[in-house]
């Protein structure tokens, strides 16, 4: 735990004495729990694996060469699994500023963010090295998409070399704008009279948070979105209705071949603040059967997931593991039922129905 | 998985089972009823007509959620829009027979509002060119089965909600902004680089007489909802698209030749909305105006000649529209007027918006 996480516990601890402690099925405890034991540190994680990164591809740029670039690589995994962990809060810091999608701007439907990472490559712009300038161009070409591409992309193989200079001088500057953002997004939620102390202690005069209800409804969005985002931007448009139908390159992350993984660790996210908020432990004891289920939801489609071996371009060709990756989708939607259809209900949230999901 | 011929199959059978007899003494004894997609116990979708005392009269099947309810100034009719995403709107009548469905055509899909022409022959729709990435207005033929006769670009994207200028001649559409597409579910696809703006149409030949934009500074806030207000005045309400922990203004007016003016509604009424109004509505003097929020769970009544407020407090409150001697107002939670009580003994959930219609 470093400082900045241990500064929070102290000031959380000094909100309510003694309630940081596992969840008792006090319902002021749970965001509590969930910020203090997944939130803060899932991007404290992620900001150091930015900057993980950003030190390997300064050591690739300074020595090119293929273990430095297998290097490299492998900790862009850690990177995004980091970020798959925590993706499903979609409230709070990260909204801001364009923050979500300066990590990661997906689905890139007209592949917009595609074309601008190449014409960087091609035009070697250099304005993209400097970390100030990059961070006002396009959010498509500072993010988690652009890092793939230079790592992963048409050209990558020039970065065991120094004809890969540019390339590499560009990722390196990525990654550090991905461990700023990560940064900032932890600074925010640990501002004093910040979003933390909003939710965990909520006030009538408060623009964000007013009512405990008010912050579970938000803290059940993490599942509820968790799952459409998985279900409507991660699954649906890479695997079509049949193989003729169906395209990889609409798959996130098919180049680093790290589509499963992401998922896994979108789903291992939701798991982890599920247990650690201690929601579960708010039902009556007649329902919690629900967040068991939910966990057994949740596990199921890790499993199923992880039995998917075959690379995503690959994988959708095949009868056995298409039949897993329709199987998972059925899984999303099972999971948003849970929380909406009994967890929530049971909460007396009522969420889902125009307040959740609105227009 | 609905087709239109199974739509049509469905709408049919509702003809018979829409009504029971306590339903049709209902009715008949309402000169004032109430419309409004609705979700039902068992998940479905539907339309409810609802007596001005909160009894539901008869629903209607819809193959998805609808979103708002539109009155045709001749026949009486009603056209339910689906929300966005979906193909099928459906034409009914006081009694909750299905008349007819209308079909969006091959490259668009609704956006969950309309308004019929004053003489009841035209139909507009706001509709999605989602490959195009522009908005779109779909324009039926109502005096020939709702043939699909033209459509006008809407003056952006993400049309939402429309309004018929007093004298019948501009269609004043909001572009929300959002740029979303079937192949990624509800997904909003442009949030760094998104617009909204407010324009006229002139429904002779679709030229944009007018158009309003936003501040950059309120480049977030996405322009859904209106009504007409005094003085041929539109009042608009919107949702903004960031976590900001600061009070951002989400109530407008404007003229085709008027400017764009946030009203100056205190900080601590805005906040009320939680940075997302969900429908607005004016009494038929236009003193009054109600404003929802069912993220916020309350309502606002506001009167812009005197600056007077009065806050309603409902959770999940959305649909409003002037009844009898007030406002009457509708909540996800299945709440009907001002009593805030259940008072459906359906087990139905209403959607957003709420008609009232008068014989």
């Amino acid at each position: 735990m470093n400082r900045a996480v241990a500064l929070l516990l102290t000031v959380l601890l000094c909100v309510t004495p003694g309630a940081a402690q596992a969840a008792s099925g006090d319902r002021t405890d749970i965001a509590r729990n969930a910020i203090s034991g997944f939130i803060l540190s899932g991007y404290e994680r992620f900001a150091g694996e930015a900057r993980l990164e950003h030190d390997m591809m300064l050591a690739l740029c300074h020595q090119p060469g293929p273990i430095m670039l297998a290097a490299a690589r492998e900790q862009f995994g850690a990177l995004v699994t980091s970020w798959s962990r925590i993706e499903s809060v979609r409230f709070g810091p990260v909204m801001n500023d364009n923050r979500m999608e300066r990590i990661l701007f997906w689905p890139d439907r007209r592949s917009i963010g595609l074309r601008q990472v190449q014409k960087v490559l091609a035009t070697k712009d250099e304005s993209a090295l400097h970390f100030g300038r990059l961070r006002q161009k396009s959010v498509a070409v500072q993010g988690l998409g652009a890092l793939e591409y230079t790592l992963f992309g048409t050209g990558s193989d020039t970065l065991v070399s120094d004809a890969g200079n540019f390339r590499c001088e560009y990722a390196a500057m990525i990654a550090l704008a991905l461990a700023t953002t990560g940064d900032e997004i932890a600074a925010d939620w640990l501002a004093p009279e910040g979003i933390a102390s909003h939710m965990i202690d909520p006030q009538q005069e408060w623009a964000d948070y007013r009512t405990t209800n008010e912050v579970l409804q938000e803290l059940l969005g993490v599942w509820v979105h968790g799952a459409e985002l998985i279900r409507d931007t991660r699954i649906s448009p890479f695997f079509g209705e049949t193989v003729e139908t169906s395209k990889y390159k609409a798959a996130l992350f098919w180049r680093s071949n790290l589509t499963i993984p992401a998922l896994r660790a979108n789903i291992a996210g939701m798991r982890d603040m599920f247990i650690v908020s201690g929601i579960a432990d708010a039902l009556d004891e007649q329902s919690r059967w629900a967040g068991g289920s939910f966990i057994f939801e949740l596990e199921n489609f890790d499993r199923t997931a992880a039995e998917i071996t075959l690379p995503i371009d690959a994988a959708i060709n095949d009868d056995e593991a298409r039949s897993k990756i329709n199987y998972l989708l059925i899984l999303t939607t099972s999971l948003q039922n849970l929380i909406v259809e009994q967890i929530a209900a049971e909460l007396g949230l009522g969420v889902g129905f125009s307040a959740l999901d609105g227009d | 998985m609905w087709t239109r011929r199974t739509f049509i199959a469905n709408v049919g059978a509702a003809f018979v089972t829409g009504l029971g007899v306590r339903g049709a003494d209902a009715l008949a004894n309402s000169e004032l009823i109430f419309v409004s997609a609705c979700r039902m116990p068992n998940g479905s979708f539907a339309v409810a007509i609802v007596s001005e005392r909160g009894e539901v009269i008869s629903t209607l099947p819809l193959p998805a959620r609808g979103h708002d309810i539109v009155e045709s100034p001749t026949t009486g009719h009603f056209v339910s829009f689906p929300r966005r995403n979906g193909i099928f709107a459906v034409v009914f009548d006081r009694k909750g027979n299905g008349i007819t469905p209308i079909t969006s055509p091959k490259g668009r899909h609704f956006f969950g509002h309309g308004v019929f022409s004053q003489d009841g022959k035209l139909l507009y729709a706001t509709e999605n060119d989602y490959d195009g990435v522009r908005g779109m207005i779909g324009i039926y033929d109502a005096s020939n089965s709702f043939l699909r006769i033209g459509e006008f670009y809407s003056g952006g994207i993400g049309p939402h909600d429309m309004l018929l200028s007093t004298d019948g001649r501009y269609l004043c559409v909001a572009n929300g902004g959002f740029e979303t597409h079937p192949d990624f579910g509800r997904t909003k696809l442009n949030i760094p680089t998104m617009k909204s703006n407010l324009c006229w149409i002139d429904r002779d030949n679709g030229t944009i007489v007018a158009s309003h934009e936003l501040p950059a500074s309120l480049q977030k806030l996405s322009l859904r909802h209106m009504a007409m207000g005094p003085d041929n005045k539109v009042w608009v309400g919107g949702q903004y698209q960031e976590d900001s922990e600061q009070v951002v203004p989400l109530l407008a007016h404007f003229g085709i030749d008027d400017p764009l003016e946030f009203y100056p509604l205190a900080d601590e009424l805005t906040a009320r909305f939680s940075r997302y109004v969900g429908s607005v509505a004016f009494s038929p003097d236009k003193q009054s105006l109600i404003a929802t929020s069912p993220v916020g769970g309350a309502a606002i009544v506001l009167e812009p000649g005197t600056g007077q407020t009065k806050i309603i407090e409902m959770p999940k409150v959305c649909g409003a529209d002037w009844g009898r001697d007030g406002f009457t107002y509708t909540s996800g939670a299945g709440a009907f007027s001002g009593s805030g009580t259940l008072v459906n003994d359906a087990g139905i959930v209403f959607d957003n918006h709420l008609l009232a219609s008068r014989r």
